[in-house]
């Protein structure tokens, strides 16, 4: 019993819904589903984990969409040049840079992280679309640039082993170093960890780098994928990746949750999504269950968050 | 050290404090009204054909829509929160407004378009203040239900266009003393909500439950009320903001007013209202926004490509914030 007491509550969503879509949904328990299904929840996976962690130190992202159309944009317009590995590597530090930036503006100078990070997703869409003049930008014919996104490992897309490994990696981070203990502390009183001797600006820095790696490897799984540079990439990225951690139980005060909830709260907005599309619902009512499903969720979490604490304070009266 | 001193000395130097504190708090509030006249000054000077009574007239009137959504946003920033949801809200309610008119008439119509937007507001505003849901999450819910329904009622309509000339048509076209119906409108609800933050109790709460919650119930405010009621208020100033954009086109279109909201917010934080919450005026809203639009007219007459005013615009709020963090480091020292 204390065992399960310990999982997250979105694991037993995860399985309820996972077993109701099996049962349910047309053609969903096929292996070319569970596959489109790997690839579509793995680039949300790796920047929900990010989100997370940067969530965690009370901070917030809303430049991702913008930085993962940063990347397609820099290795589109450097790989005729420099080959496609390299300009890869250009992508990714343009990606990190922009990480850093933010970081060092939102720790060190304590400005809002939503600020700062609207600011840059205004600004870097701005600057990929002057970039490449406003409209998408085709990969020159003979450069090839899809190798990630369609090998596969053992029958599984790579996109998804980035996730697992992303995924396992911020996991032990967070919950078995000292980092992620900081994190927690620094996320649940900033105050209090100042005074423990943390140094708390590096490690809000350190977290927004974090979360700009994993950007920059969704942002390499996504140009390899499309091959083209697109300033409209993914828009509504950094949105789906908050969402994202508020289903899978992150509260957005910060302190608390791990990457397991980010995983499992993508997993649920996956399954979700896979759902509508597999019943041919039209896209406007898709955007609306998906809406009442985010509100929904996080109301749920409310109100049995505050039933639980009535349930423990009841406890706690019978037992003096 | 600093309370140690005023406290230890006598009655002049203890009122040091507040006295500090006041002229930083108007430096603050000017700085928005006074980016904004820099930005005038510096399009002026670079840009030709800037500086005629005609490009003016056309600035007031691009930027009455963004006048009105910036004055909605400010009621719930005020108030230590932000609606993503106003530009799907402003289609919804233009979409419903189109719908009805047929139906129940034009002002009729007008009518429910802003009850529409009113009613969004004030479900956001329920699920934020009485159930503690973070602002993000539930304003993203709605603006994907909001941006859903709109489509929906799109694609079952036959005509989304405005038949004839009726009043809407008018309030487009039409200009009064030089600047367009729209501007006026737009500077009655400014007037408007000026009003009820300077002399309203309910202006009072919004900064009271903006500086300090826990406090403003304390003593009595109403704080769960005061927020669904800013929130209702955004929904209504977005409803408002979809009959402008309708009148100025003639059509509804469900997915018009993408990206208005983060210029509303934009426009908020370049006026130098505080996200933090309790500081922050009508005119400081209406400079962000003026500044927004000043800055995208200049550019454009420039022949610069849209896309640099957007990086313009990301630079100008990464810089609002740089000003304030060094504002307040002088301050410190």
């Amino acid at each position: 019993m204390h065992m399960l007491k310990r999982w997250p509550a979105s694991l037993w969503v995860f399985i309820a819904l996972f077993i109701a879509c099996l049962i349910a949904v047309p053609r969903f328990g096929t292996v070319q589903n569970f596959v489109n299904l790997g690839r579509m929840a793995a680039i949300l996976a790796l920047v929900s984990i990010g989100q997370g962690v940067v969530i965690m130190v009370r901070g917030l992202d809303f430049s991702i969409g913008s930085a993962v159309a940063l990347f397609s944009v820099a290795t589109v317009l450097c790989a005729p040049v420099l080959g496609v590995a390299p300009a890869f590597g250009i992508g990714a530090v343009a990606v990190l840079c922009l990480g850093m930036l933010n970081g060092v503006l939102i720790s060190y100078l304590k400005l809002p992280a939503f600020l700062v990070t609207l600011g840059a997703m205004i600004g870097v869409h701005g600057l990929c679309s002057v970039l490449v003049g406003g409209v998408p930008i085709e990969a020159p014919v003979g450069i090839d640039m899809s190798g990630l996104a369609h090998a596969g490992w053992f029958g599984i897309p790579v996109p998804a082993w980035l996730a697992a490994v992303a995924f396992g990696g911020s996991y032990v981070l967070m919950e078995y170093t000292s980092f992620g203990r900081e994190a927690h502390l620094i996320g649940s009183n900033p105050r209090a960890a100042e005074l423990a001797g943390i140094p708390v600006p590096l490690r809000i820095l350190q977290a927004y780098v974090l979360n700009a790696m994993l950007v920059a490897v969704a942002g390499a799984v996504l140009t390899s994928r499309l091959g083209s540079g697109q300033p409209n990439l993914y828009p509504e990225l950094p949105f789906e990746a908050i969402a994202a951690c508020a289903i899978g139980g992150i509260p957005l005060t910060g302190g608390k949750g791990s990457p397991l909830h980010a995983v499992l709260g993508v997993c649920i907005l996956a399954l979700f999504m896979n759902a509508l599309v597999l019943f041919n619902f039209p896209t406007y009512l898709q955007s609306m269950l998906l809406g009442v499903l985010i509100v929904e969720s996080v109301l749920v979490q409310h109100l049995a968050g505050r039933f639980a604490w009535r349930a423990g304070s009841a406890q706690m009266q019978t037992n003096t | 050290m600093n309370t140690q001193l005023s406290s230890a000395s006598s009655q002049p130097w203890s009122r040091l404090p507040r006295l500090q504190q006041m002229t930083s708090l108007n430096a603050q509030a000017l700085s928005g009204p006074m980016a904004c006249m820099l930005m005038i000054a510096v399009m002026a000077s670079i840009s030709p054909g800037f500086v005629s009574a005609n490009n003016f007239g056309n600035i007031f009137s691009q930027s009455s829509v963004l006048f009105v959504l910036a004055i909605g946003q400010m009621f719930v920033i005020l108030i230590r929160g932000f609606d993503i949801s106003v530009g799907a809200v402003a289609a919804l309610a233009s979409v419903v407004a189109v719908q009805a008119m047929p139906h129940v008439g034009e002002s009729a119509a007008i009518m429910l378009g802003i009850m529409t937007g009113l009613l969004a507001g004030a479900l956001n505003g329920y699920l934020i203040a009485c159930h503690g849901l973070q602002p993000i999450v539930v304003t993203l819910g709605t603006t994907l239900v909001v941006r859903g329904a709109a489509t929906a009622l799109e694609e079952a309509a036959d005509s989304m266009s405005l038949g004839g000339d009726g009043m809407l048509q008018l309030l487009g076209y039409a200009a009064f003393l030089g600047l367009p119906l729209l501007v006026w409108l737009a500077a009655i609800i400014s007037l408007s909500a000026w009003l009820i933050t300077r002399w309203l109790p309910f202006g009072r709460w919004l900064y009271m439950v903006g500086g300090n919650p826990e406090a403003a119930r304390l003593v009595g405010v109403p704080v769960r009320s005061t927020e669904t009621l800013a929130y209702a208020l955004c929904g209504a100033c977005a409803g408002l903001a979809g009959m402008f954009l309708l009148a100025r086109s003639g059509t509804a279109i469900a997915t018009e007013g993408a990206g208005m909201e983060l210029q509303a917010i934009a426009a908020c934080v370049i006026g130098g209202i505080a996200l933090g919450g309790g500081r922050g005026s009508v005119w400081q809203a209406l400079a962000g926004a003026l500044f927004i639009q000043a800055l995208l007219n200049g550019l454009n007459l420039l022949g610069s490509s849209p896309f640099v005013s957007e990086m313009v615009l990301g630079a100008v709020i990464v810089s609002a914030g740089i000003l304030d963090y060094v504002v307040r480091k002088f301050k410190r020292d």
